[in-house]
């Protein structure tokens, strides 16, 4: 028998409901910051070139992380690559469900050894090769939600 | 200390606000059942009055009231009426917030020993009316509540604890 069946006085039940104010602000950083321009400006992507072993970091940083090098060249890409992998998603962040699912994808940019994370319009295999839908030149933030989804190309 | 040479640099006010920056409000919201003991405990404060619930088997009378007492294991279901009026057990003078913000005034969050009550059993509130300097530990204080009117079932039904004068 449980501790509270023993319990018989009649209580009316109280709940407690709170949302707790939690946000934060990410600052993109030396190398983000070149990436916000060139996203804004350009429509492109960057990459940040090691000048020890020429690996090409996409996101970009400003020390290679496997020759401890600082970087300080940094290429503009297009924004097209290839579907690494991918994953159909019923739920947002707070499970509300979506009408249809959507398909959230790892696309490895052209040029780099990274990539992006982003959603898929129209079907789509691995290997596929897609491109990045960009919103509207004038609405852009320099964010990587400037990239609407990727579309498959060819 | 920072390593002379990383590139990254600290931001000030002005540097943050320039910066591309990326905003993220997380939904962290929740909903916590009371259970019969502490919802009886918040239907007193609505009514102006600080309820207790007493062991049968060893006699403590514990507050906040609680379904079973720890160390009787028993489920307990006698609500007492106790006293608005009781003594600081132990305080805090906090100039920061929950938030970790910088206030001027502080705040002074105590364990109040409330008359009736067992030894050494308290509610957590804060301390009112009073300068910071004047509070030690034994001081006699009393509830301060809410108009009734504005009272909704919640600790912050009291307002605070001030000294009795």
């Amino acid at each position: 028998m449980g501790i509270i069946s023993k319990v018989t006085k009649n209580i009316e039940g109280k709940a407690h409901y709170y949302k707790f104010p939690v946000w934060y602000e990410y600052t993109v950083g030396v190398a983000g910051e070149i990436f916000a321009k060139n996203l804004k400006e350009q429509g492109l992507l960057t990459g940040a070139k090691c000048p020890c072993c020429g690996k090409v970091y996409l996101p970009p940083r400003v020390y290679c992380e496997e020759c401890f090098e600082e970087i300080k060249e940094f290429l503009a890409l297009e924004p097209v690559g290839v579907v690494e992998t991918y994953c159909e998603v019923y739920e947002d962040i707070d499970g509300n469900r979506f009408d249809k699912p959507k398909v959230v994808a790892f696309v490895r940019i052209d040029g780099s050894c990274g990539g992006l994370f982003g959603f898929i319009e129209g079907g789509v295999q691995m290997g596929d090769k897609v491109k990045a839908q960009l919103v509207e030149k004038r609405k852009r933030t320099g964010t990587v939600s400037d990239i609407v989804c990727f579309k498959k190309v060819g | 200390m920072k390593p002379d040479n990383v590139r990254g640099k600290n931001l000030d006010k002005k540097g943050f606000e320039e910066a591309t920056r990326v905003k993220y409000d997380l939904n962290a919201e929740y909903a916590y059942d009371m259970g019969y003991a502490v919802s009886r405990y918040l239907m007193g404060l609505k009514e102006g009055k600080i309820v207790g619930i007493k062991c049968h088997k060893c006699g403590r009378i514990l507050v906040p009231p609680r379904a079973f007492c720890e160390q009787c294991y028993v489920p307990i279901d006698d609500f007492v009426e106790l006293s608005a009026r009781g003594r600081v057990n132990t305080f805090s003078i906090s100039y920061v917030k929950w938030d970790a913000s910088r206030i001027e005034k502080p705040e002074i969050p105590a364990v109040i020993e409330l008359e009736g009550a067992s030894p050494g059993v308290g509610i957590l509130h804060v301390l009112g009316e009073v300068d910071p300097k004047d509070v030690h530990v034994g001081m006699e204080v009393e509830a301060v509540f809410k108009e009734e009117k504005d009272r909704k079932g919640e600790i912050t039904d009291i307002l605070y604890f001030r000294p009795v004068k």
